[in-house]
């Protein structure tokens, strides 16, 4: 894409975002303090210590967070700030995130043509904005699946770098998706990220391609980098924060129970009270598993 | 085609249906003692992942779905493909703009907040009663969300937050107190936790919670113990009496056993000056200095309570090693 399509798709995106959050919008101007009907959260915008897992304010013994739980940070700002974050500008960078990635994907494993490529991309991207948009989307995870794609995405451009010995490149993009990986809420959802990372480059880079990488030495020294860099953001603040959770009395127990809602477009993040919208997911899953039993990855005839 | 078989058979058998079975059973999963089935046990942890996948794939089936059509063809399932996700668009808008509804705190709770601001010190605000856990009778008549604790956690104040161990407990205990006009014990409690201000609010749909709050205010009007100080249309404030000093040095503890129930009644029947004391309770671990070097003093759960100064280290010379309790005499 060039830049010109490149601020039409953006542009696209925060229309849409503006769109679907039109009555909150209208309401901003007038109210100080404003929350939103469903599941939303009250924010928390009381003066919040990131190194402390003892919560002053409010008396009560929470998890220590990280500098790099980037998502949950944004939750202590004011209300109305945290709000337009998570309704308006995170779908947006989600939308976009998954454009780049869905773009990628198809140009790693077949070099297909370029118009089609876009259409997909695009339509995908406008796709997973609108679903992020949706109000009856958790609050909770809509920042986590935002930045996945990101992730993905970075975790890519980063193998592909390297692939070209643009080492430079490599090292920036590799520490990108080690700070996207360390936002990630909590290590279920980093293992998951990991796990979908490897799925996709396993997937999309060929085997012999990997072999190469693996055997260059500054592939080593980025990839000590990046642990190192995600030990400091990550692990080592979450290994304090459990320490600590320990130490108190009154630390919950997590039972085996699935809590959530269950039919078959919410198992896929596709919950909506509406019929009609439930049918159209129904659809869109449908056509997504069409290409799980048909496409095969081959180039296509009719592409270039 | 197939998929859309297969999709449509299970959705009609969900309940019924493997997948669902496949779920459940990742959920107990473990290996080598390691709990891999907390990966799985939150649905909207699951669906973090597969909303990303089936997003992903769908743009690949419509690439592949393109790369095979002639250019008439290609065309119209473009068209195809706009008329579904503006319908999708169309949906998501409609509910979003119909479905939500803006909270907004009144004016009374920035006033309120702002007075006390101007006294605020390392001493503590309880907002009374907490608002938003069960609907629709802990929220506020200004209230239109299910979120929780909005005076609490949004106006700047040093408080409690109700929903989370073990302040969990000690609100409905509180609340109890000052119902059966037990504000002696109320207010020293309070003290104990650095609790100078009472936020009274009566701004709820809920009868019987507006009922709880009129025996409330008046217990807390007659009260030695409280002292009424501003109050708005909704909003009552009290001055916790006891509390004098945030920081006192306590030369005695006090076990108590029975928990709760039995320190109010020790304070409220007794009248020595709890400020000096420190509390603790006799399921929970107390510090080996304490035990060895402090007079103690040991409270038990009777109705006509009374209290005993015990010195432990005369105690511990006669091999005492376990604390004792003591009925009153």
């Amino acid at each position: 894409m060039n830049k010109t399509k490149y601020v039409v798709v953006i542009s696209l995106h925060i229309l849409l975002s503006l769109i679907a959050n039109y009555y909150l919008i209208k309401n901003i101007p007038l109210k100080n303090q404003i929350y939103i009907y469903g599941t939303l959260p009250i924010h928390q915008s009381y003066p919040f210590i990131t190194t402390s897992s003892w919560n002053n304010f409010l008396s009560t013994i929470g998890s220590l967070l990280p500098v790099s739980h980037l998502i949950s940070l944004m939750n202590f700002l004011g209300p109305s700030t945290a709000w337009i974050i998570h309704e308006i500008i995170l779908p947006i960078i989600g939308g976009f995130f998954m454009n780049l990635l869905l773009k990628k994907v198809i140009m790693s494993s077949q070099k297909g043509e370029k118009s089609l490529v876009v259409i997909a991309s695009i339509v995908s991207g406008v796709l997973y904005q609108l679903i992020l948009l949706f109000t009856y989307t958790d609050f909770w995870i809509k920042g986590f699946l935002v930045i996945l794609p990101g992730m993905l995405f970075f975790s890519l451009f980063t193998f592909e770098t390297m692939k070209d010995k643009n080492w430079k490149k490599a090292c920036l993009s590799a520490l990108i998706t080690t700070v996207f990986l360390s936002a990630l809420y909590d290590w279920r959802l980093q293992i998951s990220g990991i796990m979908l990372a490897l799925i996709f480059l396993l997937g999309i880079i060929p085997f012999s391609s990997i072999i190469v990488v693996l055997r260059e030495r500054r592939f080593w020294i980025i990839a000590f980098i990046s642990l190192s860099t995600w030990c400091m953001l990550w692990l080592v603040p979450h290994f304090y924060s459990i320490y600590l959770y320990l130490l108190s009395y009154t630390r919950n127990v997590t039972l085996a129970v699935i809590v959530g809602d269950y039919n078959l477009t919410s198992v896929f993040g596709l919950y909506s009270p509406d019929k009609f919208l439930r049918f159209l997911y129904l659809l869109l899953i449908c056509m997504a598993f069409s290409s799980l039993l048909i496409y095969r990855g081959k180039p296509s005839q009719n592409s270039s | 085609m197939s998929s859309i078989i297969l999709i449509s058979l299970v959705s009609i058998t969900w309940d019924l249906s493997p997948l669902k079975f496949i779920h459940y059973t990742l959920t107990f999963l473990s290996f080598n003692k390691i709990d891999i089935g907390v990966l799985f046990r939150t649905h909207k942890l699951f669906t973090g992942i597969t909303l990303p996948l089936i997003v992903i794939l769908f743009g690949l089936s419509i690439n592949w779905l393109h790369s095979k059509l002639i250019s008439k063809q290609g065309k119209v399932a473009l068209l195809l493909l706009l008329l579904f996700l503006g319908l999708i668009a169309w949906r998501v808008t409609e509910i979003n703009n119909m479905k939500r509804e803006v909270t907004v705190i009144p004016q009374e709770y920035f006033d309120v907040a702002n007075w006390l601001k101007e006294r605020e010190s390392s001493h503590r605000v309880f907002w009374l009663p907490r608002t938003g856990k069960y609907k629709p009778g802990e929220n506020t008549l200004w209230f239109k969300t299910e979120g929780w604790g909005a005076p609490e956690t949004s106006l700047g104040i040093r408080t409690y937050y109700y929903y989370g161990q073990p302040m969990e407990y000690l609100y409905s205990f509180l609340m109890k107190l000052l119902e059966e006009n037990k504000t002696k014990s109320a207010a020293c409690i309070l003290s104990h936790i650095g609790v100078k201000y009472l936020a009274i609010h009566d701004d709820y749909w809920w009868e019987n919670i507006l009922r709880t709050i009129e025996r409330i205010k008046r217990n807390l009007s007659k009260s030695p113990y409280f002292e009424p100080q501003i109050s708005t249309e909704h909003i009552y404030v009290y001055k916790n009496l006891m509390v004098n000093q945030s920081v006192f040095v306590s030369t005695t503890p006090i076990i108590v056993n029975g928990g709760l129930k039995s320190l109010s009644s020790i304070v409220e029947s007794s009248d020595i000056n709890f400020c000096n004391y420190s509390f603790f309770f006799s399921d929970l671990l107390i510090p080996e200095d304490i035990i060895y070097s402090a007079p103690l003093l040991v409270a038990v759960s009777l109705d006509n309570i009374k209290y005993e100064f015990t010195n432990f280290r005369e105690k511990r010379k006669q091999n005492t090693y376990t604390i004792s309790f003591y009925e009153g005499h």
